[in-house]
């Protein structure tokens, strides 16, 4: 079927040391964004799921792509998952997700008032959830963190960060990028929507 | 770039991966509109992939309707269901057990194809939300590669049986269902005799009488285990209930027998269902269930003719071969604790006192693990795997109280699986109690839903959860469950506070409210069904919880259960007791009211759909002659590809699955070799003359026999020519099709 074409992937920005958003405020502005018609993908509902411990708490769930309030690893941050539709080389997808993750995260901190400070500017999680393409082994880590640290260059105006694997060996594939000596966020937002 | 059928080739048992083909060719044809929507929105839900809220391409956002712009804006995958909705997956698990790579699988397709949530349902199954269905046969095929089915999760047929999560280590039964269960299980499956329902089947299975786990008495078929002495020697058997069936009203199981062999079991199911199959209501969905069947015609005259039945079938191996090997599934410990020093973390006690279960073994403990209104995460559930595996020999089970449960566990290891539980967030206390509320998807998914139970559930839980202290051991025993609408998913019914999602109008607007049931009875294969005392509305649901377990607390006397309490005060004092909290403030006053639980859109029913549980009457003979087609259009694929001698192969057991299904129709015993199918074919059908039709008579049967019996063509030339043929045979056979149904209902044939 087609969507073995696809990258699935997730991208996540971590909130900054100490900081927190309401699930309920970011839901209500979910519902808000889906009356307005705004959102750049078929929305179809708000999933809540504040019950569940270190987890995703509300999600915004489109046809393609779902923007995510994320506890999961027990730090909250913004995640976009890209379940279907996704481009077929990891470049390209992983700047799709970069704009939409960094888009919606500017677009939240506005709809609730709060600075885009809020949002780490120099720390990004990734896990590629396509494990047929992606196996969580070594092999992986060697042939697509280099294509992961090409996609990750122009976020940060050319400083260097560190990208390492992360997760545990039963986990999708995933990497960490850190760059100490990030630009401001809203320098990051301006150059995702330019990916 | 390889494909997950590729990846998984030889992992994959054969029959499963056969049958996932089949489904994925389905899949093809629907978007090429060569299957019927009807055909395939049934087909879809007997592999479990069912529909979901606004699928029908609405929702309203809390100011109007919108239109979802899928991209196949026009492709349906049933009446009134977008193709590119996304839908739930539900996978079957019988009897709730599971192995740890099972459910590490589940928790990489969840995180994949859905939401990164797992839900456990209160039949034992889990569910996956939002999968979108051409993403469905692949994520089949890594569930078949460690041993699971979705098949007949859904629709028509024998949903997942169930069983009680204590079989081998519970003191009060009479012993280990277990094998049985699974027998039931993989005999019914795919069976001839289960095609042809009018509505859903449920099984389930209990060791004793008295506790709750099997949940006898609203099944379509319960089964008690119970021992006899015979000529001395103790001989297994069960007590069998039929027609029983929770819903919008409820109905107790009868009895059929109260004495069936192990040796009868099989055949007993096998008459019952094909009593259901063959008497049930198909036209009106309303009144499909077994359950109104065994009213109408009263369960003396359902023993007749499930004993008639009985008869009537044809010998099985399979009816007794099981019992050669009952101790299959018995389980063992690990040999020594793994962590036995380890000391007591924060929170122990309470969560020993409420979610550990001594087993009858002395030394060792079933765990249950809370999961909050059922859901857990992919990382949670890896969690649980490393666990099961570190702790027990494989003993995890999914409980019908929507938690996991581990058996097996060395008391001694408790300390050390409890500090485990709280850094995977999953150590809640008060399991199977008052803060751990049952819930049905209700609005949040459901396309029947009319309130929604899980934000009331998760309200309710909350609310609940650390006022232990304040609350008697009797009350924080409670069962409280919610369902979303009447066809009580959340078995609300057999609840001590049971809640049921209704909606009214007050002053032109609509306003979500949940009817009240009290009284209702978990124990005993939940003994009884509760009362419904009036309609509040949903925000004052948290002030009747604790209206009503504040008086039992309160007014309760020494012993007393709830519905023994509810029983002595009466439903007119509790009604007057709830008087106060019926009434709904305008909406000037309080606009709260007019929005429900954990959703800010203005409450609406509007986005109500067409359910799905009901699944969609399709006829065994439909389904025999649409896998015809199918077997066509790949005999097509073949000749076209070159392969001549398969496509041959291919066209002729496409007329072969055609024959039978019309053979099956004058002869229910029917068996699955192609020599026996043609022979009763010809007898049955073509002799009598009723193989026929207007412009070409018998001809077209003549295509059947003759391939039958000629072998292999000798060319390509003649393979195309065979091709052709059998396409008028198939043809001719749903004109035969409609001549058969015309005869049974007295018409004259077109
Ligand atoms: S009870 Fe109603 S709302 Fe709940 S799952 Fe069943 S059909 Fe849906």
């Amino acid at each position: 079927m087609s969507q073995a074409l696809g990258w699935k992937l997730r991208v996540k920005v971590p909130l900054t040391a100490g900081g927190e958003l309401d699930a309920h405020e970011v839901g209500d502005t979910f519902h808000r964004w889906i009356q307005q018609r705004s959102v750049d993908d078929v929305a179809i509902y708000v999933s809540d799921y504040r019950h569940v411990a270190n987890g995703p708490e509300v999600l915004l769930v489109g046809h393609a792509t779902d923007l995510v309030l994320d506890r999961a690893g027990g730090r909250l941050g913004l995640a976009l998952q890209r379940k279907r539709d996704g481009a077929a080389e990891l470049v390209p997808a992983v700047h799709d997700a970069l704009r939409r993750l960094y888009g919606g995260a500017a677009r939240l901190a506005e709809s609730l008032g709060k600075p885009l400070t809020l949002f780490a500017s120099g720390e990004l999680e990734l896990r590629l959830t396509d494990r047929l393409r992606a196996p969580n082994d070594p092999a992986t880590a060697e042939r697509l963190l280099p294509e992961l640290r090409r996609a990750l260059e122009p976020l940060w105006a050319g400083r260097s960060f560190s990208l390492e694997r992360a997760g545990g060996d039963a986990e999708p594939f995933g990497a960490r990028a850190t760059c100490a000596a990030a630009p401001a966020i809203a320098e990051v937002v301006a150059a995702a929507a330019r990916l | 770039m390889t494909t997950w059928k590729q990846a998984l080739a030889g992992s994959i048992p054969e029959a499963l991966g056969a049958e996932i083909e089949v489904f994925e060719t389905q899949i093809g044809l629907r978007k090429l509109g060569r299957i019927d929507e009807k055909l395939f929105a049934e087909t879809r839900l007997r592999r479990g992939v069912y529909g979901q809220r606004y699928d029908n391409g609405q929702r309203h956002d809390g100011v109007e309707s919108q239109s979802l712009a899928f991209p196949l804006a026009d492709l349906t995958k049933g009446p009134q269901t977008k193709w590119d909705a996304p839908g739930m997956q539900r996978i079957k698990v019988p009897m709730g057990k599971l192995s740890s790579r099972q459910l590490e699988v589940m928790a990489e397709l969840a995180e994949e194809y859905s939401d990164g949530i797992l839900h456990v349902t209160t039949r034992q199954d889990v569910q996956l939300h939002h999968v979108h269905i051409e993403d469905t046969p692949d994520l089949m095929r890594r569930l078949a590669a460690v041993g699971i089915t979705t098949r007949e999760a859904c629709g028509n047929s024998v949903r997942n049986v169930t069983a009680c999560i204590c079989a081998g280590t519970c003191r009060t039964e009479a012993f280990d269902v277990m094998p049985y269960a699974k027998a039931v299980t993989w005999f019914l499956l795919g069976h001839d005799d289960v095609q042809d329902m009018g509505r859903k089947f449920k099984i389930s299975f209990s060791g004793c009488k008295t506790e709750p786990c099997g949940l006898a008495s609203f099944h379509d078929i319960g089964l008690i285990a119970r021992t006899r002495e015979i000529d001395g020697a103790t001989r297994r058997g069960f007590e069998l209930v039929v027609g029983g069936g929770l819903g919008a009203v409820p109905y107790a199981a009868q009895l059929l027998s109260d004495w069936v062999t192990e040796e009868e079991l099989l055949p007993t199911c096998q008459a019952i269902c094909r009593v259901f199959a063959r008497l049930g209501e198909k036209e009106n969905r309303m009144r499909a269930r077994f359950k109104f069947l065994v009213v109408k015609l009263g369960i003396a005259e359902i023993r007749r003719l499930v004993a008639e039945e009985r008869e009537k079938l044809r010998p099985d191996p399979r009816w007794v071969s099981y019992l050669s090997h009952l101790g299959e599934l018995d389980e063992a410990p690990l040999p020594e604790p793994v962590a036995p020093a380890t000391p007591e973390a924060e929170g122990f006690a309470r969560w020993r006192a409420t979610n550990v279960k001594p087993q009858r073994q002395p030394g060792f403990a079933l765990v249950f693990v809370r999961l909050p209104l059922g859901d857990f995460t992919s990382d949670q559930a890896r969690g649980v795997a490393s666990l099961v595996r570190r702790f027990t020999t494989e003993t995890l089970r999914t409980t019908v109280e929507q938690n996991l449960a581990l058996r097996w566990v060395h008391d001694a290891d408790l300390p050390a699986l409890h500090a485990e539980l709280v850094a995977l967030g999953l150590a809640a206390p008060g399991a199977n109690g008052l803060e751990d509320v049952v819930s049905c998807p209700g609005t949040d998914t459901c396309k029947l839903g009319i309130s929604s139970s899980r934000g009331l559930a998760a309200v309710l839980a909350e609310r609940l959860g650390g006022a232990e202290s304040q609350r008697s051991a009797d009350t924080s025993a409670l069962r409280v469950k919610v369902s979303g609408c009447f066809n009580s998913c959340g078995q609300h019914h057999v609840a001590d506070l049971g809640f049921l999602g209704v909606s009214r109008n007050v002053d032109g607007r609509r306003v979500p409210h949940f009817q009240v049931v009290v009284g209702g009875e978990w124990a005993n294969n939940a003994g009884s069904f509760g009362l419904a005392i009036g309609a509040v509305p949903s925000k004052n649901v948290p002030a009747v919880v604790d209206e009503l377990t504040g008086r039992y607390e309160r007014e309760r006397q020494p012993g007393e259960s709830f519905r023994a309490f509810v029983q002595r005060i009466g439903k007119k004092e509790i009604r007057a007791s709830l008087e106060r909290f019926m009434a709904v403030p305008s909406y000037q006053q309080d606009p709260s009211y007019y929005r429900d639980w954990g959703d800010p859109r203005e409450y609406t029913i509007g986005d109500i759909g067409v359910g799905e549980c009901a699944g969609e009457v399709v006829s065994f003979v439909a389904f025999g002659l649409a896998a015809a087609e199918r077997g066509l259009f790949e005999a097509q694929l073949l000749l076209d590809d070159g392969e001549w001698e398969r496509a041959a192969a291919r066209s002729l057991a496409a007329m072969v699955d055609a024959a039978r299904a019309l053979t099956r129709e004058l002869h229910p015993n029917l068996g699955t070799g192609a020599d026996e199918i043609v022979r009763e074919f010809r007898d049955r059908l073509v002799e009598p003359g009723i193989f026929r039709d207007a412009s070409a008579g018998g001809k077209h049967a003549t295509y059947l026999l003759r391939h039958h019996a000629a072998g292999p063509p000798g060319d390509a030339a003649l393979a195309r020519q065979r091709l052709e043929e059998a396409q008028l045979f198939v043809d001719a056979a749903h004109l035969c099709h409609e001549a058969l149904v015309a005869r049974a209902s007295g018409k004259v044939a077109p």
